[in-house]
């Protein structure tokens, strides 16, 4: 176990960089290496004893893992307006797809195959690849675009029409008499089995949110907060499955009800890595199972069911785009990624071979299509990214062009105490709503309430952070407690995130010296507006003119910046001894200038235009 | 007498708009100048937001000048309030006028303006009753006081009807005000 373990990581280290240089992303990698390592190229597993599908079956879980994480995304409450979408676009696109396959598979095969075969490996082939489409579309900036919602959508209808589909799958099977016997279940016991364990979920998901959640976050033991997110994934994913429901579905199910939770980003952080790996795992040995020789000996039915996956599925998504009035740049984007087949279909196979719908010979040809058009789909996203949409991007930065710049970047604070507090509020007033990360748990169930969006999390870690938008944020307010963290991390959020302006809350001078040293770009000693404002009372207090006191305060604070930023270039080149007397003499100049302004008529040029020039010559 | 080196006069736009996030002609008349090149923008409202103006750094950017334009919204027949401090500070004493207040003589001083009124309004009949050019008379004085030529302002009315054709030659003309003023600055200089 410990030399194929190895195996594959090595696989993974050598495999991931050079695809993600070449610009396709690791799965095309992952897929090739495993072609290498199987019995199809170089047979590395197969002369140390290993089947791949002993890996197959663990490493499943990373797409466990995977709709557990997109389950994150998902706000249920917006789920609620997308079921048109997920309905109409789904049923649209698994009909469509269905047809067009098996109008070409009838033609083709009508005396190799029983029609029941034909039209079932259909409806198979119709299932795209979650595990495919949407890292191909994060891997190229689709993130957070609608296409890629839409997407989802699709790919989510299909898992939903996977559980009845399997449980019909035996009906049709040609030794039906004697399944059908052994399977009493009838689907509405189903049904309501399916029913339960999702309130089971459900339920399970809200009392942790609720209560233990807070209670690990309090204990601040990193490790025991993973084991708990690993726990909750396996548990959802576990219930579901007993019920006869795909494991993924489960985890799905999970994890949207934890995406309005404040534990979000710290979930995502914790169990990316996790995904990662198996994901790799599972494609390395999906590359791995391919069977190459029955390939060759049925090169006919191989080639036609690749096109029926890339090219037919492609057209036929393609025109359900149009139907649905996407727009024009998002389309190809939509039919390329959902043109190819999906894990489940793998699994159906299997299903159908048991059930003697075709041979193994046969099973191993339509998985090897299978896996090439999973292949082929990052490499024609890129190919389109690259080619065809800029035309379409022209158009709309033309128009935008035109438009007043929006104030509406994105900004991240982290540090809820009493300063976070105020930054955050004056910025909701003005209509930017900041996300914020607090490593408080109660605070941030506090200010939850409050309506903001917060969020519990380390900041010192980086991946935290690009979970949390820094990756597309343009500014992050540093307002932790600790200052000593506050300078430990910034070195290290500046080389992760180049473009993210820092604007950081110093403790003191000695801190803001510091800061600025690590070329922070703006620093702001806690104290400063609200003790210049208390002093400008106090003068105005003493029978100083408002006006007058109002630029007292406003000169001193523009005086004393300039006067911390020209010192904390001494602050890092001369010695201990030197930089005392100047900051000494520093603060005795700034309080001279300004002695004698409120008092007597001050010379300083603010008022000076509007005392009273020599009478003769005054206009 | 030998000629002095022609050199390209160099321009001092005074840009202030109190409400610039909401501003359609005067934003695109200002980054159509800053675009160009042809001048150097100081957006009062942007480097003041206090109120406080930077005096010295101010009367140093007009001694730099040769033209200064004062770009603004005509705001109840006036400029924006920065201006008026503006005047009242930098405009100082031994500076600009009095004595020795001679730095700014000869230069040139001008205005342009986007109105919300049309055209027809600024006259013995219309309901401004005045031309623009009457109505700026305290500025004009002020320009004269200091030793400026005061030039006849650059005026868009109608600000308030904006559509993509009109912005674009309400730019295309600023930038030829400009480049005019500029010829018009080197030949009075020759004679």
């Amino acid at each position: 176990m410990l030399g194929l373990a190895i195996i594959y990581l090595v696989s993974m280290v050598v495999s991931v960089p050079i695809f993600t240089k070449i610009g396709l992303g690791a799965l095309p990698g992952y897929l090739l290496i495993g072609v290498f390592l199987g019995s199809g190229g170089a047979n590395i597993l197969g002369a140390l004893g290993h089947s791949p599908t002993e890996v197959l079956e663990l490493s499943e879980f990373g797409i466990v893992f995977m709709l557990f994480l997109i389950g994150l995304e998902i706000d249920p409450k917006s789920f609620k307006q997308k079921g048109k979408d997920l309905l109409g676009l789904g049923s649209a696109q698994v009909v469509f797809s269905v047809i067009v396959i098996a109008v070409v598979l009838f033609a083709l095969f009508r005396q190799q195959f029983t029609a029941s075969t034909l039209l079932i490996l259909a409806l198979v082939l119709a299932f795209s690849s979650t595990a495919i489409a949407i890292p191909a579309l994060d891997a190229l900036g689709y993130s957070s675009s609608q296409v890629k919602g839409r997407t989802f959508l699709v790919l989510l209808f299909q898992d939903l029409l996977v559980i009845p589909f399997l449980s019909l799958l035996p009906l049709l099977s040609p030794q039906t008499a004697k399944t059908l016997a052994a399977d009493s279940e009838t689907g509405w016991l189903k049904f309501g089995k399916v029913l339960l364990a999702s309130g089971c979920v459900l339920g399970l998901s809200f009392i942790i949110l609720k209560k233990v959640f807070r209670l690990v976050a309090q204990l601040k033991l990193h490790e025991l907060f993973t084991a708990l997110a690993l726990m909750i994934v396996l548990a959802s994913a576990a219930i579901m499955h007993t019920a006869g429901v795909s494991l993924s579905f489960g985890a799905f199910l999970a994890g949207t009800m934890l995406s309005t939770s404040e534990y979000r980003y710290q979930l995502e952080t914790d169990l990316a890595p996790f995904k990662g790996l198996l994901m790799g795992a599972f494609f390395i040995s999906l590359g791995a199972s391919l069977d190459l020789t029955a390939v060759a000996l049925n090169f006919p039915l191989f080639i036609t069911v690749f096109l029926s996956l890339t090219v037919l599925k492609g057209l036929a998504v393609g025109v359900v785009s149009r139907l649905f009035k996407m727009p024009r740049a998002d389309r190809g984007v939509f039919a390329i990624s959902l043109a190819q087949g999906s894990e489940f279909a793998l699994v159906l196979f299997f299903e159908m071979r048991s059930h003697e719908f075709f041979g193994p010979e046969i099973a191993s040809v339509l998985s090897g299509a299978v896996i090439a058009s999973m292949f082929v789909t990052p490499i024609a996203l890129k190919i389109y990214k690259m080619f065809i949409e800029p035309r379409f991007f022209q158009q709309v930065t033309t128009q935008k062009g035109e438009e007043p710049q929006n104030l509406r970047a994105k900004v991240l604070v982290a540090g809820l105490g009493r300063f976070g507090q105020g930054v955050v509020r004056l910025l909701r007033a003005n209509g930017i709503k900041p996300t914020v990360l607090d490593f408080d748990g109660d605070q941030i169930e506090i200010l939850k309430g409050f309506g903001l969006e917060a969020f519990y999390g380390d900041v010192s870690r980086m991946d935290l952070l690009e979970a949390a938008g820094a990756g597309d944020a343009t500014i992050l307010v540093l307002a932790i407690d600790s200052f000593a963290t506050t300078t430990e991390i910034i070195p290290k959020i500046r080389q992760a995130f180049p473009h993210l302006k820092i604007y950081a809350r110093a403790y003191d001078r000695v801190h803001a010296y510091e800061l600025m040293g690590l070329k922070v770009d703006h620093v702001l000693i806690e104290t400063s507006g609200s003790a210049f404002e208390m002093g400008r009372r106090v003068l105005v207090g003493l029978g100083a003119y408002p006006r007058a006191a109002y630029q007292a305060k406003v000169l001193f604070e523009k005086r004393n910046e300039a006067s911390i930023h020209r010192l904390a270039k001494h602050y890092h080149e001369s010695d201990e001894e030197t930089f005392f007397t100047m900051s000494k003499q520093a603060s005795m100049e700034l309080e001279n200038m300004l002695k004698d302004d409120l008092s007597e008529g001050r010379q300083d040029h603010i008022d000076r235009g509007w005392t009273s020039a020599p009478s003769s010559s005054r206009t | 007498m030998f000629e002095e080196e022609v050199k390209s006069p160099k321009v001092l736009i005074l840009f202030g708009h109190p409400a610039y996030q909401k501003s359609r002609n005067q934003r695109a008349m200002k980054e159509a100048i800053v675009e160009s090149g042809m001048a150097r923008v100081r957006d009062l409202y942007s480097l003041y937001p206090d109120g406080l103006i930077d005096v010295e750094a101010e009367q140093r950017e007009l001694v730099w000048a040769d033209i200064i334009v004062l770009q603004h919204p005509f705001f109840w027949y006036s400029t924006p309030a920065i201006f008026k401090d503006y005047a009242d500070l930098v405009l100082e004493y031994g500076f600009a006028y009095g004595e020795n207040g001679n730095k700014l003589q000869r230069k040139f001083w001008a205005h342009a303006i986007t109105t919300g009124g049309p055209e027809e309004s600024y006259q013995p009949l219309g309901y401004n009753r005045f031309s623009i050019r009457q109505l700026l008379a305290p500025w004009e004085q002020t320009a004269h006081l200091c030793g400026c030529r005061f030039i006849d302002p650059f005026v868009h009315h109608g600000a308030h009807q904006v559509d993509t054709d009109r912005v674009r030659s309400l730019k295309q003309n600023y930038l030829k005000f400009v480049e005019r003023l500029k010829e018009q600055f080197l030949t009075e200089k020759r004679t």
